[in-house]
């Protein structure tokens, strides 16, 4: 049996962070689902706010999916273009 | 579809001067400044796409009742995500492309938003210092 390389150890290191990090961009998923299911109980109940919970949940929307791509660029980072393999040389 | 209209042109508009204003930087302070301008371009075209289908999905789901606006809304999400890891894999695959710029374009119109609507306000500065017993 061939022993374990350093560069072995350091993929399969980051194809386990990437999976890892890829858990981050669930979150807002359910979050934007959530806030929209609320948002539109809330222009159930009170049409004439239609406009401002609208703009609201947009702006809320766009800020918390800020997290999922910084878990999706750690990810694919992790995966093409890897700065930890070109240190082992 | 009128509710957002104003919203989007202003976080648009704001977008592009301040991806103009971090263009003409790079190409000033870099020795090599196309292909990150290149990149800086793409993200936020890319991120602006993407935050005029958040808000059509967010107009539309405001319409559904509770629950099918929350699939809705996830589903679309997710849709949005892969349009995300697509632009960033194509541009760690391009030469022509730098991937900080991507990011940075893709994060811009965050960086907006949070400008423009959480740290303009005084009063926000002032809670943050300021006891809860304070009156």
């Amino acid at each position: 049996m061939e022993p374990i390389t350093g560069k072995a150890l350091v993929l399969a290191a980051s194809a386990i962070g990437a999976g890892l990090a890829m858990i981050a961009g669930i979150g807002p998923g359910i979050g934007q689902g959530y806030a929209a299911g609320k948002g539109a109980e809330g222009v159930g109940r009170q049409p004439e706010a239609q406009g401002d919970i609208i703009r609201t949940m947009l702006l809320g929307a766009a800020v918390a999916e800020t997290t999922g791509i910084y878990g999706l660029i750690i990810a694919l980072i992790l995966l093409f273009a890897n700065p930890l393999v070109k240190l082992l040389g | 579809m009128k509710h957002t209209q104003e919203l989007q042109k202003k976080i648009f508009k704001q977008s592009f001067v301040m991806m103009m204003g971090i263009a003409i930087i790079i190409a000033i302070v870099s020795k090599k400044p196309l292909p990150i301008i290149y990149a800086l371009v793409f993200g936020t075209l890319i991120s602006m796409l993407n935050f005029r289908a958040l808000a059509l999905t967010m107009e539309k789901a405001a319409q559904m009742p509770s629950a099918k606006a929350q699939s809705y809304a996830t589903r679309q999400y997710f849709i949005r995500f892969t349009t995300n890891a697509i632009v960033i894999f194509i541009s760690i695959r391009a030469d022509y492309l730098n991937v900080i710029g991507v990011i940075i374009g893709l994060l811009i119109i965050k960086f907006v938003i949070l400008g423009s609507n959480l740290f303009d306000d005084r009063s926000y500065y002032k809670r943050i210092f300021s006891r809860k017993e304070e009156k």
